[in-house]
């Protein structure tokens, strides 16, 4: 239930124009999964092609960032900066995640700043000299061999590929300027190091031995030459040539500085590196560049942020299902639009006839099992507006993504009729993360969510708390770069100044815990997910619908992917939790399974809302009834009455039969303690069910399909 | 009275073991009902006295206090609406005290009097006329306590001083002023000009030391002054100084009081409740028959003083709560008697229920009459309006009292005068009540002025009968015709399609199906593509019958104007289905992808959709037929 990219087809544009339609049509159904359902992050990397628009301004002398494509600019004005796993950012942030799951260690402890270095300049032009470093060689590999070797037009065909990355930084200045900045930091302060204090400017010498036998180190005379050059002239020379070409090719408003800084950038040529720098000039290049560098990130980082914690979240809900592993992997079927629009009434007989389709057929292929709706608006009432911002505070992080709770819950009232269980989460940000959940309570939530109690669908309605950080707010800064200052002598030195320091913040990351939650629930459907987690005693063709995540050991062993992230609730937290059970709640507890230190996030509850007025229910009830339901109705023709009979009776080849003699299994459909009967209201036709969990009775109740016209009314 | 004393005495001795107990009496103002019947008048009107003192030698030769004492004793035991004053006289005005001076300091200029000197009585009665104030409606006295005799140097100035005395009693009946002369030692014979002066004024004479008692009258109410002989008759008692001294207070003064009782014995105690709401002064008195002694009085007041005499004790107390006990004891074994005087700041408390009487003769207007009923009480002042004749236990007591100036005498019952009177062409009605009849000191109770104010005369009630029975009757076709319309509506036939196509429509009666499931109802588009959230109609348990997609638009509060909602009809239909109708010119109707013929119904089954295209052409609905499952069905 999320946009990622408005220009790509989204679900109601898709499901089309539903009048008088009761259902779609099967090649209709082929066409929305092509577009919109993915099995894995890269998938949705291919199908959505998330993206932020680019594009300057020319009376602010600012760049602009969008989400959504701006119509009135011109196509050639605008950038798409694809976001995908070569984005620095979200590069970034998945390997936070992968880090911090990695070690095992609490925010506190992590060191964020060294993972948030990945988008300063510096980690760029890393990149960069790694890259450039295959490329010399392929150039190198590629120049020595003769015209018409078979082997150079392979060589030629890999260069194309890398060319085709390299020009990836070189054909939009904002690329370049990372570059330029690293670039000019490189010319000017050559020699800087950390164990060099002195300012004085570097004058290379060599070790000699004076006449007299002392020891001396004589400066080398500046002469041209290519001495220093580590690799063959001819050859860089040429790659020089080619990348400049290239660049030109590429840019119709090309010059002269750009072509030789990509050059330079791309093929470090000692040689040609000309000795006389307008230092002054160059300084002023790096101060300027380094604002703009900052402004302009700062303001990418600010509009895709959303998009980037949306991304995330899909990338994290696929995560929980390990990679390797076969079986029943969760697909996600992304709407590409938003809630609001979704729960429009005009829209929402859209959903109700895809639902209608995929769900109330004995086709299961397609059934649709959860949903997830993340970032439903926490506040309750609308903030007071301050005359006057007399200091920079929080500009209340203008969240224009989140759903109201209104329309969760005219989606709720869909989704109870087509059994589909709603993950949802509270908007992200500092306000609902496990630190506050582990200060404020529960109760915070509970109140939000007193609107969607007491209803027909608060079975179907699970509220996630809290949501994963990713990176905190007070720890989200990133420090770009210093400021370069010209002495008197003019040398040039970083100004160590604490103005001068350029530091961008990113105001935290977080992940909707609703992604996390749906993801190990749906991973924990897969009996060969269970039984990599339990080994024995998992039954490889039933699904997990019965499996009690809050019971034995069970959340020990299914847990999230997540690392740890506090130290854990306070007793009387958990003891609030656990008396009103409430929630599908993550807790960041220290365990120990089977020997070994759990570093995970875990499941410490998992209701829904449906409450008998002391406690809510358990979600993995309300999962095997309607499991139950649809396995009937395909095993009995739609509940034909003799065949629900038969589906209960002692007969071994029953289906009820089988699945008692299962009943040890981890993910047995009646576990210990359950048991299932029936009785047959025939006057009303109605087969009532009382399915017994562990002593408690759920009533399912289904109309019996009564054939014979002598039994209709 | 040294007769009689012996006589006590005598009877003293053959009963001493008994007497030798003391007696506590245990009084009750409950039991005051006893005097209900009793029809006394006690004289409440304002007064004022002035005693005139004879402090010649002549007087001082006694050697004993007891004209003082019998001074005192008058002093006070007065009210406080007695004011008194005193002139000390021997030759010429030796002291005087103003009226409305204290009797403590009356009592100081007694006991620094000086008997000496002689007798001018003549300038004595002039000094006190002078003292009395000139206020209106005021009974006024003087008390001449003498031994009767007129003595000067020379007998022109005796002559003078006597005849001064006769034109001052003159000047005194002029003035109503009552002059009592208290004749110390009898009377001689040559002080029959200072009798005069009682005579004169219709004052009375006590003549100390007569065997009279002083309650003794003769037949005629005169009584010829013994020992005098020379033909002068006054109205008047003797008896000793006490007896003289109550004699004054009660029958010269008569103001309001309760008898409390009478022991006998050498001492005892008085216990006395006091009735709570209004009683601002209490004065208990006490006359021994013999000599008292160790007068101890225990109370709770604002203030309280107790004043002991030879043969009297009075205990004066303001603001007094609960109860007062006096005790007391004898030299001799004799009677002492106790009296309660009580005084009260009261106001009247009246009532009124205004009543209607109508009096309507045949084929006349009726006549309304207004009566008041009053109910006359007394209530205590900063006594949160406690009745005061209730606590008094008044009831069945008869007082005088006057309506607009008429006297009636009425009886209380429940604390109050119930009096009821014609209310018609008065404006204001005054209610006065006699306090004379009470055994409590009132002050001044001031009448009380209703302003009357009659209710509005009553609407005179129309006869609506003959209107009720048109109305009735026309009820009564209007259901009858709603029920031959009911009944038509519910017989009425509808032309269904028949589901399979190549039939004809086939007529049915909806009156034999009923409704059941749910609609589910998406607007899904408006003209001013506003978004109104999907809603659900319960059809289960509704009376069959017609039904209009409007009516069930406004059942969820949605108002789409005017789009041929009304047109739009549905009717419960056979095996759980819904028959929809479109009977509207302009919308379109589909079950599914068919199109609905006007005027035709069309069976829908659960989970098909109705789509309406509404008459504007722009706003379209969803309606979704759903099945609710039987716990469904149970809910509300």
């Amino acid at each position: 239930m999320e946009m990622l990219n408005p220009e790509k087809q989204d679900f109601l544009t898709l499901v089309g124009d539903v009048r008088g339609m009761e259902s779609l049509s099967d090649e209709k159904i082929k066409e929305i999964h092509e577009h919109l359902l993915v099995r894995s992050f890269d998938e949705v990397l291919e199908k959505f092609e998330p993206a932020v628009y680019c594009y300057y301004n020319a009376n602010s002398q600012k760049v602009m960032y969008s989400l959504e494509k701006p119509e009135s600019i011109p196509e050639e004005m605008l950038t798409e900066i694809p976001l995908n796993r070569k984005n620095e950012f979200l590069n970034m942030l998945m390997s936070m995640i992968d880090t911090k799951r990695a070690e095992g260690v609490i925010n506190v402890d992590f060191k964020f700043e060294k993972l948030t270095d990945m988008i300063s300049p510096k980690k760029v032009m890393d990149d960069i000299k790694q890259n450039r470093k295959e490329l010399q060689y392929t150039y190198g590999e590629y120049a020595k061999l003769e015209d018409g070797d078979p082997h150079k037009k392979d060589l030629a065909d890999k260069l194309n590929v890398m060319f085709e990355e390299a020009s990836a930084n070189y054909n939009n200045i904002m690329a370049m300027l990372p570059l330029a900045i690293e670039d000019i930091k490189t010319r000017l302060l050559l020699g800087e190091g950390t164990e060099r204090k002195d300012t004085a400017p570097l004058a290379l010498g060599v070790l000699n031995m004076g006449d007299n036998g002392e020891l001396r180190v004589l400066e080398v005379p500046k002469v041209e030459t290519t001495a220093l050059a580590a690799l063959d002239d001819n050859i860089n020379a040429g790659l020089a040539a080619a990348l400049k070409e290239d660049y030109q090719a590429l840019n119709e408003e090309s010059n002269s500085y750009t072509e030789a800084l990509v050059a330079r950038t791309f093929c470090p040529l000692a040689s040609t590196m000309e000795s006389g720098i307008d230092k002054e000039k160059e300084v002023a290049n790096y101060n300027s560049y380094l604002a703009f560098y900052k402004e302009s990130k700062d303001e990418f980082i600010r509009t895709v942020k959303p998009l980037i914690e949306k991304l995330l979240g899909i990338w994290c809900f696929f995560e929980q299902y390990p990679k390797k592993m076969k079986g029943m992997r969760p697909s996600l079927l992304i709407t590409n639009q938003s809630n609001e629009m979704m729960a429009k009434a005009g829209n929402i007989s859209r959903l109700i006839t895809y639902l209608n389709t995929v769900n109330a057929k004995n086709d299961f292929t397609n059934t649709v099992w959860y949903a997830i709706v993340p970032s439903v608006s926490l506040e309750q009432y609308s903030r007071m507006k301050l005359t006057r911002e007399r200091f920079k505070g929080n500009t209340a992080a203008v969240k224009t993504d989140v759903s109201s709770v209104e329309s969760l819950a005219r989606l709720l009232d869909v989704f109870k009729d087509y059994a589909v269980q709603c993950f949802f989460c509270y908007e992200t940000g500092d306000a609902t993360t496990f630190n506050r959940l582990a200060t404020e309570g529960i109760e915070k939530y509970e109140d939000r969510c007193a609107s969607l109690m007491g209803k027909a669908y608060s079975e179907y309605a699970i509220p996630c708390i809290p949501n994963f950080t990713i990176i905190p707010k007070e720890k989200s800064g990133v420090i770009l770069d210093r400021r370069m200052v010209m002495k008197e002598d003019e040398s040039v030195e970083l100004s160590g100044e604490a103005e001068d320091v350029m530091k961008l913040w990113i105001d935290g990351v977080y992940v909707g815990a609703a992604y996390v939650a749906a993801g190990l629930v749906a991973a924990y459907q897969s009996p060969e997910y269970l039984k990599e987690k339990f080994g024995r005693g998992v039954d490889p063709e039933l699904p997990g619908v019965r499996f009690d995540i809050e019971a034995d050991d069970h959340p020990l062993a299914v847990r999230t992917v997540m690392a740890k992230e506090i130290t854990g609730f306070t007793n009387a937290i958990k003891a609030d939790i656990n008396r009103k059970n409430f929630g599908f709640v993550f807790s960041s507890e220290n365990a120990v399974y089977n020997g070994l230190n759990v570093t995970d996030v875990m499941v410490y509850k998992a209701r829904n809302l449906l409450s008998d007025g002391a406690v809510f229910e358990p979600i993995y009830k309300t999962q095997v009834t309607s499991y139950i339901e649809r396995v009937m109705r395909h095993g009995t023709g739609d509940f034909k009455a003799d065949s629900i009979i038969r589906f209960f009776s002692n007969n071994p080849s029953s289906q009820k039969s089988e699945w008692l003699s299962k009943r040890e299994n981890v993910n047995a459909i009646l576990g210990k303690g359950d048991d299932i009967s029936y009785i047959i209201d025939e006057e009303n036709g109605y087969c009532t069910m009382d399915i017994t969990f562990n002593g408690n009775v759920k009533n399912l109740e289904v109309e019996i399909n009564r054939v014979n016209a002598s039994s209709r009314v | 009275m040294k007769f009689e004393m012996c006589r006590w005495a005598k009877g003293w001795e053959s009963k001493k073991i008994l007497l030798l107990m003391s007696v506590f009496i245990f009084f009750l103002l409950t039991d005051i009902s006893l005097y209900a019947q009793e029809i006394v008048q006690f004289s409440v009107s304002k007064k004022e006295v002035v005693f005139l003192v004879d402090a010649s030698k002549s007087m001082g030769g006694r050697g004993d206090n007891a004209i003082m004492d019998s001074v005192r004793q008058i002093l006070y035991s007065l009210p406080s609406d007695v004011q008194a004053g005193l002139v000390v006289y021997n030759t010429g005005i030796q002291d005087i005290a103003e009226v409305g001076s204290s009797p403590e300091e009356m009592e100081r200029i007694l006991g620094v009097a000086e008997y000496a000197g002689y007798s001018n009585a003549g300038q004595g009665l002039k000094q006190a006329l002078s003292l009395f104030s000139d206020e209106k409606d005021v009974e006024r006295h003087v008390i001449l306590v003498s031994d009767g005799e007129i003595d000067m140097r020379s007998t022109e100035e005796a002559e003078a001083s006597r005849e001064e005395f006769v034109q001052c009693a003159r000047l005194a009946t002029d003035k109503a002023v009552k002059i009592h002369i208290i004749a110390v030692e009898g009377v001689t014979d040559v002080a029959k000009e200072i009798l005069k002066a009682a005579e004169i004024s219709g004052g009375n004479i006590y003549n100390e030391g007569t065997d009279r008692g002083i309650y003794d009258e003769e037949m005629d109410g005169k009584t010829h002054m013994e020992g005098t002989g020379n033909g002068i008759y006054a109205e008047g008692l003797g008896g000793g100084l006490p007896e003289i001294a109550w004699d004054i207070l009660w029958r010269q003064f008569n103001f309001p009081r309760k008898s409390i009782g009478i022991i006998e014995g050498s001492g005892g105690t008085f216990h006395i409740e006091i009735p709570q709401g209004g009683v601002s002064k209490v004065k208990v008195l006490l006359a021994g028959g013999s000599e008292m002694e160790n007068v101890e009085a225990r109370y709770t007041a604002g203030s309280g003083r107790v004043t002991t005499g030879n043969q009297f004790a009075v205990a004066a107390l303001t603001n007094p709560k609960e109860s007062i006990d006096i005790t007391f004891s004898l030299t001799e074994p004799s009677t002492v008697e106790a009296w309660l005087v009580m005084e009260y700041q009261a106001v009247l408390d009246v009532g009124v229920e205004y009543r209607t009487e109508i009096m309507q003769e045949e084929k006349a207007e009726p006549v309304y009459r207004h009566y008041m009923d009053m109910e006359i009480g007394l209530v205590g002042v900063n006594s949160k309006n406690i009745n005061v004749w209730r606590q008094g236990n008044y009831e069945g007591h008869l007082a005088a009292y006057t309506v607009n100036g008429e006297e009636y005498e009425g009886e209380i019952k429940n604390g109050v005068i119930n009096h009821t009177m014609p209310a018609d062409g008065l404006d204001m009605v005054e209610v006065d009540v006699g306090m004379d009849s009470f055994y409590e000191i009132y002050g001044e109770v001031d009448p009380v002025q209703i302003k009357v104010e009659l209710p509005p005369a009553p609407v005179q009630e129309v006869d609506y009968r003959p209107l009720w029975y048109i109305l009735g009757g026309l009820a009564a076709a209007l259901v009858l015709i709603l029920a031959v319309w009911m009944g038509k509506r519910k017989t009425a036939l509808v032309y269904v399609q028949h589901t399979d196509l190549g039939k004809q429509p086939e007529k049915y009666e909806v009156k034999s199906c009923q409704y059941t499931g749910k609609l589910n109802l998406y607007v899904v588009q408006t003209p001013n593509d506003r978004d109104i959230a999907p809603q659900t109609i319960r059809l289960f348990g509704r009376k069959s019958g017609r039904m209009t997609l409007e009516w069930m638009l406004n059942s969820c509060g949605i108002k789409l104007g005017n789009v041929g909602a009304e047109d739009i009809v549905f009717y419960p239909g056979p095996e759980k289905t819904i028959v929809v109708m479109d009977q509207s010119e302009q919308c379109t109707v589909m079950r599914g992808m068919e199109i609905l013929k006007k005027g035709i119904g069309y069976p829908v089954n659960y989970n098909e959709k109705i789509t309406a295209t509404m008459e504007d052409g722009v706003t379209e609905l969803e309606i979704h037929y759903k099945n609710l499952k039987p716990s469904e069905q149970q809910a509300p």
